[in-house]
């Protein structure tokens, strides 16, 4: 991988770690509960 | 809910703590189990499933042990939902297995009685058969199915005796509901209680089908969480508690005084006892272990040992994880050529995930210990022999465990305060336990102690008693601000420690390593895909914007970190700390430890191991100001030292801190209060020292 590759590739993985970072933020706000992953359905 | 699970029956498992009740469920489930926390309260959700001796799949449910279901705690309250079915994301059990503690069949009979005249059908396990048995106790198991109406089967949990009869019994679908069903009410009271639920009904607290138990156990309990009823039904319902005071004075008093009256009853039918109590194996080894001189002995050896496994033998693991992550960043600088990509992954995911999963070994041993002494019943004597010291400060002695294993990382202290069971002293435990001075400070307090005092100007013995000054410093602040935590903040009645102690049995080693595991991927989970995320972030921060050439000194001063530097330097220069000690304190809010290895940057000094500081230490103590002053002069060291004794840096306690306490109010509490007060006390020792010229 080039050097110009390998910094997109990093910008592209800062840009989704933020993203997912606030997908969590939102989705906890927008349902409030377990957060998933207790097998509640929720 | 799906389809599937909605047909597959679901058992709920209760008993009173220490009946032994997770070892089966454990037993029972295997690896077949998912835990969570049930939504709004920190209570532990275990559902797990297993197979009948028919080959029909079960889901079984682990609800949190409890001595009534008149609610006295959120795990009590939550028994209670369950098995009302007032959860709305846990369906209401098909049937019960209600464990009971056989050499304390009596006692436990309270809440059994109670959740039988809850009508589902119920199998009772009298668990501890052994012991009760080395005590010359005989229940009578079929007298017993006759009187109640459900069937007996005794068990041994840590042998797994019986476990085979209670498939069996669980494979079983005509268990008709209990005959002991009817609640011991006299008429007046159960016409009040008629009309109270008729008003709860109208009021929306209750479900229009609802029991009459529903408002005898919401009028009774004392639940400080009160899942599921709006504040306004809550002063509704208090009162008709008041209502009901006053129409029936002693009411509650007389209706436990009459259900003891009934299990005394059935005890006289089912249980023979010797006139005489046996002397048992507890009883031998209480005499030394709660003994007040040779009791705190055993403990400090008992605590010795575990501070030995963690620091010693942890020691070995840790730096096999070390190693291998330091091998995978070499591979990787191997496999990829130099730029962006290459240096997040060896410099910003490597050293970040493994910053949090070199902590595993600690956190594996710590919860072995834990499990071992809750299993084998040290854990209560242990917090009976530390109650006077911690009632001190408003705590008691369940917070010492948690506050004593965050001197090696805060973390599995925070999530050890899981045993504590008053919610408020849980809070306080865990708001004070970042103040134990953890293993990430150690290399911190090494690099400035070494600045403040190198090595042949002082002896050993003054750097060795600046590090002590410095633990003693941050137990001191912890138990002022439990104290001020408990008179000012979470102001309530104190909580006394009621503790029973459970007979000494052999720990179950499946279930301890079951539950071992589950914290360990837990940590690993949660903990870790935050620590990536926030590495990413730091490592970009520290990246961005980038200047021209390799000067990594000159690029950590035009990157956002150092810019960030810059920008905070006007708050913290009353302190003492020009811009770069600023990029250092925004990085160690990651994670401590992480201040030696930014200096080492901004500093452009070769070698960051933590090992070998001497480079380091030399720079800082030759460090000077645009006007030529010494930077780390004696008074800012001991500022910085003083300022990481108290201040809040480490996004995995934050992050696990807002789990276990499930809202961010806490942990943004805890940063406040910690980081305030670090700033605080590093701004006096600054400006009080340099009015005196130092």
């Amino acid at each position: 991988m080039n050097e110009n590759w390998q910094s997109i590739a990093a910008i592209a993985v800062i840009i989704v770690t933020v993203a997912l970072f606030i997908v969590r933020a939102v989705k906890r706000r927008k349902k409030p509960g377990c957060g998933g992953s207790c097998g509640c359905g929720k | 809910m799906s389809a599937a699970a909605a047909e597959t029956p679901l058992i709920a498992i209760v008993g009173n703590p220490n009946s032994g009740k997770t070892t089966l469920f454990n037993l029972l489930t295997g690896l077949k189990q998912k835990v969570a926390n049930y939504p709004g309260v920190t209570v532990e959700k275990k559902i797990g499933e297993c197979y009948s001796q028919h080959g029909k799949k079960l889901r079984l449910i682990d609800l949190p042990g409890a001595y009534s279901l008149n609610a006295r705690s959120p795990d009590e309250a939550v028994l209670r939902d369950v098995l009302l079915g007032r959860r709305p994301e846990t369906p209401r059990p098909d049937r019960v297995v209600c464990v009971v503690d056989s050499a304390n069949f009596e006692r436990n009979l309270y809440m059994v009685s109670q959740v039988l005249e809850l009508g589902l059908p119920t199998i009772l396990v009298l668990n501890m058969v052994d012991v009760a048995e080395q005590r010359e106790w005989r229940i009578d198991a079929a007298k017993l199915t006759e009187i109640l109406g459900v069937p007996v089967v005794k068990t041994n949990a840590v042998s797994g005796q019986g476990l085979i009869e209670l498939k069996l019994a669980l494979s079983r679908e005509d268990i008709s509901p209990p005959k002991w069903q009817d609640a011991a009410l006299p008429e007046g009271v159960k016409a009040a209680l008629e009309h109270s639920r008729d008003e709860m009904r109208q009021a929306g607290a209750i479900h229009t089908r609802s029991s009459l138990l529903e408002p005898l156990y919401l009028l009774s309990d004392h639940d400080p969480t009160h899942y599921g009823i709006a504040d306004t039904q809550i002063g509704r319902i208090h009162e008709l508690r008041s209502r009901m005071e006053n129409d029936f004075p002693g009411w509650e008093d007389a209706l436990v005084a009459e259900r003891y009256r009934r299990i005394e009853e059935l005890c006289a039918q089912v249980l023979k006892r010797p006139d005489q109590e046996i002397e048992t194996i507890t009883t031998k080894l209480d005499r030394i272990l709660l003994h007040p001189v040779l009791g705190f002995v055993n403990l400090l050896l008992v605590l010795g040992l575990l501070f030995f496994l963690i620091f010693k033998v942890a020691e070995g693991p840790m730096g096999w994880i070390e190693a291998g992550f330091g091998q995978l960043g070499a591979w990787v600088e191997g496999l990829i050529s130099p730029g962006d990509f290459r240096d997040l992954i060896v410099n910003g995911v490597v050293p970040g995930v493994s910053g949090v999963v070199i902590f595993l070994p600690q956190i594996l041993i710590l919860f072995f210990f834990i499990g071992i002494m809750e299993d084998t019943g040290y854990m209560s004597r242990l917090a009976f022999i530390m109650d006077w010291a911690m009632s001190k400060v408003g705590l008691n002695g369940k917070s010492f465990l948690p506050f004593l294993s965050s001197y090696a990382c805060a973390i599995p202290g925070v999530m050890a305060a899981r045993t504590i069971d008053s919610p408020k002293d849980r809070l306080i435990t865990i708001l004070i336990a970042p103040l134990a001075s953890c293993s990430a400070r150690l290399p911190v307090y090494s690099l400035l102690i070494g600045v403040l005092f190198p090595v042949g100007e002082v002896g050993a013995f003054v750097q060795a008693g600046i590090m002590l000054g410095l633990y003693s410093l941050g137990t001191f602040g912890a138990f002022f601000f439990a104290w001020v935590f408990n008179k000012f903040v979470m102001k309530g009645s104190a909580s006394p420690m009621i503790l029973e102690m459970p007979s000494y049995k052999m720990p179950a080693l499946k279930s301890i390593l079951l539950q071992v595991w589950q914290r360990a991927r837990m940590f690993l989970v949660r903990a870790g895909t935050i620590i990536l995320g926030i590495s990413i972030l730091i490592w970009a921060a520290s990246t961005y914007p980038k200047t021209a050439g390799d000067d990594s000194a000159k690029q950590m001063e035009h990157s956002f970190a150092g810019r960030a530097g810059k920008l905070i330097e006007p708050v913290i220069a009353p302190l003492g700390y020009d811009w770069k000690i600023g990029i250092g304190l925004i990085g160690s809010f990651a994670a401590r430890e992480v201040f030696n290895s930014t200096m080492s940057v901004v500093y452009a000094v070769e070698s960051e191991d933590d090992e070998n500081l001497a480079p380091l230490r030399d720079k800082l103590a030759a460090e000077r100001r645009p006007d030529g002053r010494l930077v780390y002069t004696p008074l800012v060291c001991i500022s910085l030292l003083v300022f990481y004794v108290f201040a809040m840096q480490c996004v995995s306690t934050i992050a696990i801190v807002k789990r276990e306490t499930g809202s961010w109010k806490w942990a943004m509490f805890q940063l406040g209060y910690m980081t305030g007060t670090a700033y605080l006390l590093s701004l006096l020792i600054f400006q009080i020292g340099s009015a005196l010229g130092y």
